[in-house]
């Protein structure tokens, strides 16, 4: 058991690392210099030059992989290059809170949902209720986020989009986690606006895994109620109910994780477009951003953040799927 | 069966735990009220942010809408016209021959961090742009420093007093002491910042900077103690969307009092609403686009010519701008004093487009279809306001009389990076102007001095000696009529040799809440809020 | 496709099980219905491609769906869209299974060292969304469609390696497939003449439903605004276009948005089916 935790936490540790500098040297092959999007329409070759020395641009790569590598350690991705001033550390301290936020929102409504139409799928099997929840399910999967981001924003056009909070809030909150902070503190009412402000983001984001979630477990609840226990359980008087909730959907929790873990990746992704769609100011614009202006200095410090948020989610899901399955731990120790 | 018992244990309660919070958080969220919204704060609704507030060290338009709040300048334009005006300079007075300038200075004025504002920091201000090492000029890009580079010094003569040398005489710079670049700084927080002064900067303006979150907001709090009286309303806001159609939204819902940059149709559907206000003006600006004389066949001015007859620019306005623009014919916009009204344009006509393409294959050897790479940028600017529109128009005209067009697309930046150095064909390309001169769009777009790989403006790598001497003539001649004859001559050679295709000067236009009024869109486009009130 | 169902009695029953899924059938209809519009796309629709009238006028008789900003007729340019999408997606596929496919094969038949370089490569391409890999290689290569099609393959790659190599790894364990490589057949053989014909059944699935993100990919890729020359008509693009002109008419936007869904749902619908058709003991419903 430890040992192979042991070994799973080293292999993402490996994992991130060589993601990293991979992302490093690729961009150092990119065509284009990297510190025109300061120059715009005024470049200065001789500043230029003055410039791409300031960044250690000139030097070796192997030299630069190394300084970067050694700021690293300390907790230093360096200044952005488009933005003077601008501490890239600092900037993902404001961004991954909000990206955070996002996800968590999004699979807070899809889980419910997705566990909801699935049993209600699987219990009126082959009956309307199912197929009104497969049908949804097919079209959760099948409408790309950025046409149903689209669509939502022009249905409910009441609803506030374009920013976390009402613009006329002064953002001077101690963590960047708005909802969560002000939930904790008891500001109810400011809550109440990052709700409603997150609202439609997260449902964007959360129709696929809503989809996938309620067809999984239609799935396993369709396997397990025909199971001879359930059968005798319900002999023995337990209320639908009882069976549901008390047997069925425990032995359904397995494969939803393990759809959750592959689904991480997928939701990181749709946060690129989602974010970019409702100008929500996550990692995910904030890369597109950096890549369309080809601030390479965000690039490599945001890649390397959301490889870390990727990485480590899907270890702790491991971690989650090894608690829910005691046969895992028998067999990974063996 | 144990090992499905054990796990049942585990589960129940977690999951039950789990479901009833997100149900409980679901019914929350549809019970909440909101707390009203301050009525004395200015929201500004715009489509990218700010890259840092130090006035010396950006281009970027979204920067300078903040600095110009933050920041006052020697000298500043009038309310309503481009007429200059005393701001922190009280008067000022020239030498005989041009070269010594002499600022009084008002006196009293304090810095946002209580610096006293003097000579020496008008000193310090400019020396951050003119001189090569200067010890706080932190940031190695200066967008601005062609402007000023013919200052020579500058000297504090006494506490209120500040001379100006200049190393030959010139009839743009007090117009150059006018633009943001020039904004004067405070010396005691530039040299505590350091190069974060960019995040934290400290001016003598009417609003003083408060905090900054990137893409989310950027707040402004009225100067209690401003020279001019305090701005009527208490804060400032800027807000960050990208997504003009939720800009539209936002406006809509009353989210934010101004939204600008906004496609053309919208501005035209908002009008509609009883609650929104549309301002209008006149931009100094052209939208163009370049053919790089150096490639052939646009070395050919028959073939410049057919591209010319080939587009059809009225349609183009509709199709690109719905409307809102001034076809152009000369660079020099018609809002500006040496506009040449009286060049006869090339009229569509694609027949005669036709038939100067079959004379250039006659006579120089061109062979059609001629092939030729169209650069755009991937980004609107308020000149070329939906550039995937235009260049689409474009192709489909120049294909329709024998050109095969491959259109190139890029980020802004690169999209200008290329085009100075002569990697395109033809390119769409653009100018707001700097200052309200048209030294600003004859020199700087079309002059062979500012030919270079390494940023020249002169995309079309245009060479007219006759009209190099005209130019540079102008720049040190002070006499506005003699100017006058210079840069008109100058526009009737450019529309002979047609090294560039003036597509439009467009209209600049915002549309804002009824709620706020005293503001007024200038000329200059520059966004100056301290007179805007806000009436619930 | 009748000489198939003879000779192969284990085809003919797959085919027979798909007829009867209604849903797939479904599919299969618009798949087939996107593939039509994209074939004869001139013949289909009403105004060749680069004709443009007033622009975004509200659909009428001349116009179904009106015309978009550039004046053009927005049923015409989404005809012309499926060529891009379909083309687009396809070859990508085609690019993802050609890499995907050997590298997964080798890695689950060859095992140790060699399968765990290849998937902690894969997972080093995982730990990134796949559509910043896309952005990164349309950074470097210079924008136009092959350039979206090459992003778009690059990232499919991993996915279908994966899947594959799952496969070869139960394959490999049964009892055909280690005769042949105790009776002394090489690698070689192995992996194109016993392995291979396992492996057909979950490639055409995966490729199926790998090409409706294929399109989607393609899509979110143009709607960011990083696709090639905005005259030829595309789906993502076109949607992005419209977003400037929404309070005028919906229409722009709606057409090629509710192309891409169904476009995508038909192949869903379709690889599901075949899922099941192909391997109807197991009720597959991820």
């Amino acid at each position: 058991m430890w040992r192979f935790l042991f070994i799973r936490i080293t292999q993402s540790f490996v994992t991130i690392l060589v993601a990293v500098c991979l992302i490093f040297l690729s961009i150092r092959f990119l065509p284009g210099n990297p510190v025109l999007v300061r120059f715009g329409q005024h470049p200065v070759p001789a500043k230029i030059e003055a410039e791409m020395a300031k960044q250690g641009w000139d030097k070796p790569m192997i030299v630069q992989l190394g300084k970067f590598l050694k700021e690293l350690a300390q907790g230093d991705l360096g200044d952005s290059f488009e933005r003077p001033g601008e501490r890239i550390t600092d900037q993902l301290k404001e961004r991954v809170p909000a990206t955070i936020e996002l996800t968590f929102c999004a699979l807070l409504l899809a889980i419910p949902l997705g566990i909801l139409t699935g049993v209600a799928a699987a219990f009126w099997h082959t009956r309307w209720p199912d197929y009104a929840a497969m049908t949804l399910a097919l079209i959760g999967v099948s409408v790309p986020v950025f046409f149903l981001g689209f669509l939502l924003m022009n249905i409910f056009s009441n609803m506030p989009t374009g920013q976390r909070l009402p613009a006329w809030i002064v953002l001077d909150f101690k963590t960047d986690f708005y909802l969560f902070e002000s939930i904790l503190t008891g500001n109810f009412s400011m809550a109440g606006l990052a709700l409603k402000h997150i609202c439609l983001p997260a449902l964007a984001l959360s129709t696929i895994p809503a989809a996938m979630i309620s067809r999984i477990t239609r799935s396993s609840m369709l396997e397990v109620l025909s199971a001879d226990y359930l059968r005798t359980a319900r002999a023995k008087g337990a209320t639908f109910f009882r069976v549901v909730w008390g047997h069925a959907l425990p032995n359904a929790a397995i494969p939803i994780t393990n759809i959750l873990g592959y689904q991480i990746g997928m939701l990181l992704t749709g946060a690129v477009l989602t974010e970019t769609i409702f100008s929500w100011p996550g990692m995910g614009s904030y890369l597109f951003a950096a890549i369309e202006q080809r601030d390479y200095a965000i690039v490599q410090g945001g890649a390397l953040m959301i490889a870390t948020m990727f990485v480590f989610s899907n270890l702790l899901l491991d971690l989650c799927y090894l608690w829910l399955d005691p046969r895992l731990r028998v067999e990974e120790i063996s | 069966m144990r090992y499905y018992f054990q796990l049942r244990k585990q589960l129940n309660m977690q999951i039950r735990i789990l479901t009833l919070c997100c149900l409980g958080a679901m019914l929350f969220t549809l019970g909440c009220g909101s707390p009203p919204a301050p009525t004395n704060t200015l929201i500004y609704g715009r489509g990218g942010d700010a890259d840092g507030l130090d006035p010396t060290h950006t281009d970027i338009g979204e920067s300078v809408k903040v600095i110009v709040n933050i920041f006052d300048k020697l000298v500043d334009y009038d309310e309503e016209t481009l007429d200059l005006v005393p701001s922190l300079a009280l008067s000022w007075e020239t030498s005989d021959d041009g070269l010594v300038w002499t600022f009084d200075l008002r006196e009293g004025v304090k810095f946002h961090d209580g610096t006293p504002f003097n000579a020496e920091a008008v000193a310090f201000t400019i020396n951050r742009i003119i001189q090569p090492d200067h010890p706080h000029a932190y940031d190695n890009v200066i967008p601005f420093y062609p402007n000023y580079e013919g200052i020579e010094s500058v000297t504090p003569i006494d506490e209120h007093t500040v001379q100006f040398k200049l190393k030959h005489p010139s009839a743009t710079f007090i117009s150059n002491m006018a633009m943001f670049p020039a904004s004067i700084v405070s010396p005691t927080a530039v040299k505590i910042h350091k190069e974060h002064f960019a995040r934290n900067p400290v001016g003598t303006g009417p609003f003083k900077f408060e905090h900054w979150k990137t893409d989310q907001q950027l707040v402004l709090a009225a100067n209690d103690n401003h020279w001019r009286g305090r701005p009527t309303v208490d804060r400032v806001i800027f807000i960050p969307v990208k997504e003009s159609a939720v800009r539209v939204k936002q406006l809509e819902r009353g989210e934010i009092h101004i939204a600008d940059n906004l496609p053309p149709s919208e501005v035209d559907e908002l009008a509609k609403l009883p609650t929104i206000k549309i301002q209008e003006t006149e931009g100094m600006n052209v939208g163009y686009m370049t053919m790089n004389m150096d490639k052939p066949p646009l070395d050919n001015l028959l073939v410049r010519e057919a591209i010319w007859h080939a587009i059809d620019r009225d349609r183009l306005i509709d199709v690109a701008y719905s409307g809102h623009a001034t076809k152009a014919v000369s660079m020099v916009p018609p809002t500006m004093w040496a506009h040449h009204s009286g060049l006869a344009d090339r009229e569509f006509d694609p027949e005669k487009s036709k038939q100067l393409l079959a004379e250039a294959e006659r006579n120089a050897g061109v062979k059609l279809p001629i092939k030729l790479q169209l650069f755009v940028m991937a980004q609107p600017r308020p000149y070329m306001q939906r550039p995937r529109q235009t260049v689409v128009f474009i192709k489909d005209s120049l294909e329709r009389v024998g050109f095969d067009i491959e259109i190139v697309t890029n980020d802004i930046r690169q999209h200008f990076f290329r085009m100075t150095q002569g990697e395109h064909q033809l390119g769409l390309a653009g100018w707001s102007a700097d200052i309200p001169d048209p030294d600003n769009f004859l020199y700087t777009l079309l002059d062979l001095d500012n030919i270079n790989d390494d940023g020249g403006n002169n995309l079309s790598r245009y060479r007219n000696e006759e009209m190099h001497d005209w130019l540079i003539a102008a720049k040190s001649e002070l006499d506005v009529e003699k100017r006058k004859q210079l840069y008109l001559k100058a526009q009737e050679s450019i529309f002979r040799d047609a090294p560039v295709l003036p597509l439009v000067h467009t209209k600049v236009r915002i549309a804002q809440r009824k709620e706020l009024s005293g503001y007024k869109l200038h000329p200059s486009s520059m966004v100056r809020l301290r007179h805007s009130k806000i009436t619930p | 496709m009748n000489q198939l169902a003879v000779s192969n009695s284990f085809w003919s029953r797959v085919s027979r099980r798909l007829r009867k899924n209604h849903a797939a059938m479904f599919g299969l209809v618009l798949v087939l219905g996107f593939i039509c519009a994209a074939t004869f796309a001139n013949v289909l629709a009403h105004y060749p491609i680069d004709y443009a009238e007033d622009p975004n006028m509200l659909p009428s008789r001349e116009h179904w769906l009106g015309t978009d900003s550039h004046g053009k007729d927005v049923l015409t340019r989404v005809i012309h869209g499926s060529r891009l999408s379909l083309l687009a997606g396809t070859v990508s596929i085609v690019l993802a299974i050609v890499i995907g496919v050997p590298l997964g094969a080798i890695a689950g038949y060859s095992g140790k060292k060699t399968d765990q370089l290849i998937m902690r490569s894969i997972d080093v391409a995982l730990a990134f969304p796949s559509i910043l890999i896309a952005l990164l290689v349309m950074a470097a290569l210079n924008r136009g469609w092959s350039s979206v099609i090459i992003a778009v393959g690059l990232i499919n790659i991993p996915i279908f390696a994966r899947q594959i190599r799952a496969t070869v790894i139960t394959l490999k364990n049964q009892d055909y497939v280690t005769a042949a490589i105790a009776s002394g057949a090489n690698t070689f053989y192995v992996l194109t003449r016993v392995l291979f014909p396992g492996i057909t059944g979950p490639l055409i699935v995966l490729g199926t439903l790998g090409l409706g993100s294929a399109i989607l990919e393609v899509a979110g890729l143009s709607f960011l605004g990083i696709g090639g020359d905005p005259t030829i008509p595309e789906w993502g693009g076109m949607l992005t276009e419209a977003k400037g002109t929404l309070t005028t008419t919906i229409w722009p936007a709606l057409a090629p948005g509710i192309a891409i869904s169904l476009s995508i749902l038909g192949l869903n619908l379709l690889g599901d089916g075949l899922r099941d058709a192909l391997d109807p003991k197991l009720n597959h419903n991820k």
